[in-house]
Order: structure tokens, then C-alpha cells, then sequence
């Protein structure tokens, strides 16, 4: 009897247990996916969102944006209405593909699909919003889509008028907006408003669709708000497809060689010339990714600057470039810097007989060319980040509106050339939001030493600086870029015209006697 | 006197003092040390509808006598006497780049209506720790939009963060119905407190909370506070 009732207890135990491993695949809220989903995070996430969610880790320190802090149970990217949770599909996405231009990663290729789910179901659990959470987080839906047109874009355009996004996101939706600069975030951090013209820096995604979901969603736990009070399906459509045009229609291609296009006129110093504008007159633009200056103290680990575009243009006398950058400030030595925050200082009103903090003051907008100095024999380049002892390198620096002709053996052995010797020339400025500078030399000069001589047909290596003077980069805080290279095409030869058509005439006359005669026979 | 009348008068006189005894608390909030020295405001924002005059910042406003306004006065643990309204109509208003009232009383369970009186887009941001947090912008097409209920009593910031500077407020969440704002002279009245001893919280935001006790026996019993910074 007791036997029996041994084994029937055993059972009862048990078989709930065998039961439930069955269902391995239970839904997200199981008490085992956060259990497995804690030792995912202990392994993977702390290092960032440190140990209680709190987006306080010390790897996260270095981060602009910070890592999330899950404590407060806003999140950003959802496809819920404002103010609202996130669905575990949202919070799934962002492990899954990461954030661009953030130090979150994508998970994909490192964590299997239940090992994401399983730490989304632990990371709920920092912040006791999920858990009061009872009726299901409302979806935002998508009504009937209304594909991008000239008409759809021109209204789109009239609502980021009306709506004023452009207090914000600037007139060219670059992030220059008057309100841009003093902006923070729910943590009292600057944050700054999305440059809307280099979609592939979404961190929801540059889409049309991601687009229409921001609007209406706005972005929990930052200045973005939702605009759907305002808006309806159609109207967030063409809101969508003017924001998406301001962004090329494809993220540009990283090409490493420079071709400077063959011209027969004298070339522009302004970049508003129509001269610059079209592929036909001055070639294409190329794109180049920038990063943070991370090798030499003090480093940079937030740079402003991500993203350059040049294009070159030769001439029988000259060489000449058009440089072109975002920055949402125009930025001069001196000036004083916006207070994070606006005016409504957050110091204790009593602290009195602190000494006063001197105001921050911004510095000089810059950016700056490298080429070697002299051409080395074989492909030997000196080192990227200006150069080193056994090689020099050349710089074209703009600053401040002035152009400065300098030689560099190390970044902080940089020898300014003498004012004889100083022969770039051009001109440009800051118009809502972006940078357009064009610099030219002559292609030989005088200076065989300390100034890059220019041949066509060879490949000269060549790389780029930029510093914002909103965000303290002077000296060794810039962004960096890549040696790549420039070629000055050689033109076409005239002969190519001549001789081929000749060759090619010669042999059918040929072919044609040969034919007559043959047939004499 | 004929003796109907007497009866009539003593029943009138009793019926007229209500059963349940009730007096008010009134008094005055005052800054307990010296006036500091505030930095103006600059606007440098749409100066064509919020002006361009610098602005006293609305941190900490001071009567001449060093009155505090905006001064949030509860009576707590009151029980019997009036009962929270949620349903009273509550407006909070948007004018030249100024949120309007500074410091909103809100019954919990009650909704706003958040009206936007300038030629501009406004956004409104709160930052509640408990309450469901709202993030809208409210361009000037869309004069009025109510506000989801604020269900958990609390004390939130609210923002505009397109004027940040110029334009921030407080919503006090109320679960008393016995919750003021002092007047710019820094003087508050709450009525129909029945009588008894109670706790009187008094929140600034750039003072802190002080906590005092009152008894309210008919008639009006006087509360004047002396508010200090608190240290640390």
C-alpha cells in the first residue's frame, strides 16, 4: 500500500516537470525564459547596462547615445502609441539588429533566437511597468500605403512646415534647428535631434515605413514627441516620404579611389557654382565614413562628424576639391556654447560662495586634407594619423574661413609652413546645416620637400579631418578618416579617335579588294 | 418670545452650524533666508510670439516680502468633509511661451485639456515616475488636446522641450481634495476642513517638502510658513 502511494506521490512530483520540458518553446513570460534570459544578460549586457539594468556600465561610459536604462521603462523604437511600453517584438528587434551608429550591437550572429527572447523576458523585469502592464500594449498600425510621388513628397513638405519640425531638425532637416542645441534627454543628457539627411544613421531604421512609425510614436524618454494627434494615415505617409527624401536613395558605396575629373575651364572657388552641382561638370561625389580619434591622448570617443563627401576636379594649372560636411552648429572660437538644458539652470539656487564655473565657449568649425608630403617609392604611405618620424605629411587645413598649408611628423608635431609658402585658395561656408569648401593648389609647386606634388595618372594616398567646435574637438579631438586614394585621370588621348577609325577602315578597304579579286578569278 | 418661535429660531440655529463642524486653514509661505540672486532668462527662441524681454526665472518667485507662489499646501489624512473631484474641467494653458498655471492641481483620475493660444508648435513633456509618461507636440492647428487620466498621486515636471528654458511646469496629482497653490503673494486658503488635528505638507520645488501640524477647530486656523533650502 505504502508502495503504491510512493510511486503515485513520485508521479505527481515528476510529471509536471516532464510536462513543462516539453513545452520548452512556452511563451516569452515563462518563469524559465528569464531565468536563462539572466544568465544571457550576466554574460553579454552588464558590460553596457550594468548589473541592475541601470545602462550605468562601465563600457557604457565612453557612449553618446548612453546605453539604455531599463530601470525607467522608456524606450525609444517601439511600434506602440507614446508613453506606452514597448511590444516584446520591439524590444526583440532591437537585440536582434542593434542600433546603428550606437555601441548596441546586433545579437543576431552571436545569440540564437531563444537566447534573444529569453534575455528581452529578464530585461523586462528592471522596471515594475511591465509587470502592472495588465491590458496588451496597443500596436500603432500602418493604414493603406501611399508610395512616394512628386506630389506626396511637396505635402510632406508643407506638413514639416506647419508642423514645425523644423524647430528641431532645421530647415534641411540636418539637426541645425534653432531648438537643436539645448535640447535633453529624459536623464538631463544632450541629445541631439536625428540629421535627417543621412538616413543610414537611424537607429530605428531609415525606411519610409520606420519614418511613419517615429512620427506617431514618438521616441519615449526624449524630446521627440508624437505627432499623431496631428496627423492621419495619409498625412503621415507624406510626412514619411518627404523626411525620406531628404536622404539619398541609396547609402552610398564606400569606393577608395578618388577619380579627379579632366577640365578645360577655370574652375570655381564658390561651391554654389553650377559647376560643382552636377555629375557632368565636376564628376561624381564620393562618400567617406569618419570615426572618432581613439589612438592619441586626449581621445575622442563621441565625434560629431561620421561622414565626408568629395569630389575633385583638375585642370592644366590646378587641382581642386570640394569638401562637403554636416554640423548641426556653425561654430566659432569663442563664442559662448548653449547651457544643455536652456536657461532654466538645474543648480541648487542656494549654492552660493561656489566659485562660478567660467562659461564653456565653443571653438572653430575645421577640417583638414592629409596627403605624404613627398611620394614614396612602391605603395609605403606614412602613418594615417599624421604621419610619423621617417614620413611627413601635407596638410590643407580650413578653419575659421581661412586656409593653412601645414606639414605633420606625429599629431602633435605639427609645423605650420611659412606664410610664403602658403598657396591653397578657395572659399565656401555653413548653410543650414552642412559645410561646402572648396580648396585648390596648383598641381606642382616649388616646394619639393613639404608640398604633395601632383601627376596624372598616379595615385596619390589622401585622407580627411574634421572637428565641430560645439563639442570641444580641436587638436587630437577630430574625426579621423582611412588613407584612400586620389587619381587625377588622365584625359583621353586625341589618337583614340584617329587610329582606331584608320585601323579599322584600312582593313575593310582591304577586305574589300581582297573579295573583288577573288572573285575575278 | 412665543415659544414655536424659539424652537423654530433654535432649530434654524442648528441646522445653520452644519453637524459637521468645518473651519479653513489660511496663512502665508515665506522664504525662511535671504532672497537669492536669480539669474534672467534669455529668450532667444520665436522671440516674435514669446517676446524678447529676459525672463525672471520661475523657479522660485518672491513677493516683495519674500512671499513664496507656487507653494503646493496639503492637508493630509482628512476623512469625512468633501470628496476628490475628477471631474471638474481643468485647463492648462499655453500663452506667449508660458505654461499656465506653473504649478497645476490635478484631482487623481482626472484628465486635462492642454490648450496651445500661440501662433507656434509647443510640445508637451512630462516626466512622472508613476503615471503613464506623455511626450505630444501640439502645433497650433490643434488649439486643445486632453490628456490620457492621471491615475497615481505625484508630483511631475513638464516641458516644452522646443522652448526648453522658457516653458517648464509642475502637475501636482492630488489624492486630497484639500491641495492649493500659494498666490503670488505666497498666501493660501483651503475651506470646509472639518475640524481635528492634521498633518500639512508644503512642496516647492526649489525648497523642498516641510511638513507642519494644524487643528482646525470652526473657524479659520492660521498656518504662516517659514520655507528654508534643504541642505544636501
Amino acid at each position: 500500500m505504502m508502495r503504491k502511494f510512493l510511486i503515485l506521490f513520485l508521479i505527481i512530483m515528476f510529471a509536471p516537470v516532464v510536462y513543462s520540458q516539453e513545452t520548452a518553446t512556452a511563451p516569452v513570460k515563462s518563469a524559465g525564459g528569464v531565468e536563462a534570459g539572466k544568465k544571457v544578460y550576466t554574460k553579454r549586457c552588464i558590460f553596457c547596462h550594468g548589473d541592475q539594468g541601470g545602462g550605468d556600465g562601465i563600457a557604457g561610459t565612453r557612449f553618446n547615445p548612453k546605453p539604455r536604462d531599463f530601470t525607467m521603462g522608456l524606450y525609444k523604437y517601439r511600434t506602440t502609441p507614446n508613453g506606452e511600453l514597448p511590444t516584446d517584438d520591439d524590444l526583440l528587434k532591437v537585440v536582434t539588429e542593434g542600433l546603428p551608429g550606437t555601441g548596441m550591437p546586433s545579437w543576431k550572429s552571436i545569440l540564437s533566437d531563444a537566447e534573444r527572447r529569453d534575455v528581452v523576458s529578464y530585461i523586462k523585469t528592471f522596471s515594475p511597468k511591465f509587470e502592472r502592464q495588465k491590458a496588451a500594449i496597443p500596436v500603432v498600425p500602418f493604414g493603406t500605403e501611399i508610395p512616394s510621388s512628386k506630389e506626396s513628397i511637396e505635402k510632406g513638405k508643407a506638413l514639416f512646415k506647419s508642423l514645425e519640425c523644423f524647430k528641431c531638425h532645421g530647415n534641411e532637416g540636418r539637426g541645425n534647428g534653432p531648438s537643436a542645441l539645448t535640447l535633453a534627454d529624459d536623464k538631463g543628457d544632450s541629445i541631439r535631434p536625428r540629421n535627417l539627411a543621412l538616413n543610414w544613421h537611424f537607429r530605428g531604421g531609415g525606411d519610409v515605413k520606420d519614418i511613419y512609425m517615429r512620427v506617431n510614436t514618438g521616441l519615449n524618454g526624449t524630446p521627440m514627441p508624437s505627432f499623431k494627434d496631428s496627423l492621419d494615415n495619409e498625412k503621415s505617409w507624406h510626412l514619411a516620404n518627404y523626411v525620406r527624401s531628404l536622404s539619398p536613395e541609396k547609402k552610398p558605396e564606400l569606393n577608395g579611389v578618388i577619380k579627379s575629373k579632366k577640365v578645360m575651364i577655370a574652375i570655381p572657388e564658390n561651391p554654389s557654382d553650377p559647376f560643382w552641382r552636377g555629375v557632368e561638370g565636376s564628376g561624381a561625389e564620393l562618400w567617406f565614413p569618419m570615426v572618432g580619434q581613439v589612438i592619441r591622448e586626449p581621445r575622442h570617443f563621441t565625434p560629431t562628424v561620421r561622414d565626408v563627401f568629395v569630389k575633385s576636379v583638375y585642370n592644366d594649372k590646378e587641382v581642386a576639391f570640394l569638401i562637403k560636411w554636416n554640423d548641426p552648429s556653425q561654430s566659432k572660437d569663442g563664442e559662448p556654447l548653449p547651457v544643455v538644458g536652456g536657461g532654466e539652470s538645474e543648480d541648487d539656487l542656494f549654492g552660493g560662495g561656489e566659485e562660478e564655473k567660467p562659461a564653456a565657449t565653443a571653438l572653430d568649425d575645421a577640417m583638414a586634407i592629409q596627403f605624404p608630403s613627398k611620394m614614396s617609392e612602391g605603395l609605403k604611405k606614412p602613418y594615417f594619423l599624421m604621419g610619423d618620424d621617417k614620413n611627413s605629411v601635407n596638410l590643407w587645413t580650413w578653419k575659421g574661413g581661412k586656409f593653412t598649408e601645414s606639414n605633420a611628423n606625429g599629431i602633435d608635431k605639427e609645423k605650420v609652413q611659412g606664410d610664403k609658402d602658403q598657396a591653397l585658395v578657395g572659399g565656401g561656408g555653413y548653410k543650414e546645416g552642412e559645410y561646402q569648401v572648396v580648396v585648390k593648389r596648383s598641381i606642382l609647386t616649388a616646394d619639393k620637400e613639404n608640398d604633395v606634388q601632383f601627376e596624372a595618372g598616379r595615385f596619390v594616398p589622401i585622407a580627411f579631418y574634421a572637428w565641430d567646435g560645439h563639442n570641444e574637438e580641436a587638436k587630437s579631438k577630430r574625426s579621423i578618416s582611412h588613407w584612400y586614394f586620389l587619381l587625377l585621370e588622365p584625359p583621353t588621348p586625341n589618337d583614340v579617335y584617329i587610329y582606331p577609325p584608320l585601323v579599322a577602315f584600312c582593313v575593310l578597304a582591304f577586305g574589300l579588294l581582297l573579295q573583288r579579286k577573288l572573285r575575278k578569278k | 418670545m412665543k415659544q414655536s418661535v424659539f424652537v423654530a429660531m433654535v432649530l434654524v440655529a442648528g441646522f445653520g452650524i452644519s453637524p459637521v463642524q468645518a473651519g479653513s486653514v489660511s496663512g502665508t509661505i515665506k522664504l525662511g533666508v535671504a532672497a537669492p540672486e536669480m539669474k534672467m532668462i534669455k529668450v532667444d527662441k520665436d522671440t516674435a510670439v514669446c517676446g524678447s524681454a529676459d525672463r525672471a526665472p520661475e523657479k522660485l518667485i518672491l513677493s516683495k516680502d519674500k512671499g513664496v507662489a507656487n507653494a503646493v499646501i496639503t492637508i493630509k489624512g482628512v476623512t469625512g468633509g468633501k470628496s476628490l473631484d475628477a471631474s471638474k474641467k481643468i485647463e492648462f494653458k499655453q500663452k506667449k511661451c508660458k505654461f499656465d498655471p506653473h504649478v497645476l492641481v490635478i484631482p487623481k483620475g482626472a484628465t486635462i485639456d492642454i490648450l496651445n493660444g500661440d501662433p507656434i508648435t509647443h510640445n508637451i513633456h512630462t516626466f512622472p515616475k508613476e503615471n503613464a509618461p506623455l511626450n505630444k507636440a501640439q502645433p497650433t492647428s490643434l488649439p486643445k488636446i486632453t490628456s490620457p487620466k492621471f491615475e497615481v498621486a505625484e508630483v511631475i515636471k513638464v516641458q516644452c522641450d522646443i522652448h526648453r528654458g522658457l516653458m517648464s511646469a509642475w502637475f501636482v496629482v492630488a489624492d486630497s481634495p484639500y491641495t492649493v497653490v500659494s498666490d503670488a503673494s505666497g498666501n493660501f486658503k483651503i475651506s470646509d476642513v472639518p475640524d481635528g488635528t492634521y498633518q500639512v505638507e508644503i512642496w516647492h520645488e526649489a525648497l523642498g517638502k516641510e511638513t507642519k501640524e494644524i487643528t482646525v477647530k470652526g473657524g479659520d486656523a492660521k498656518l504662516d510658513v517659514s520655507l528654508s533650502p534643504k541642505k544636501g
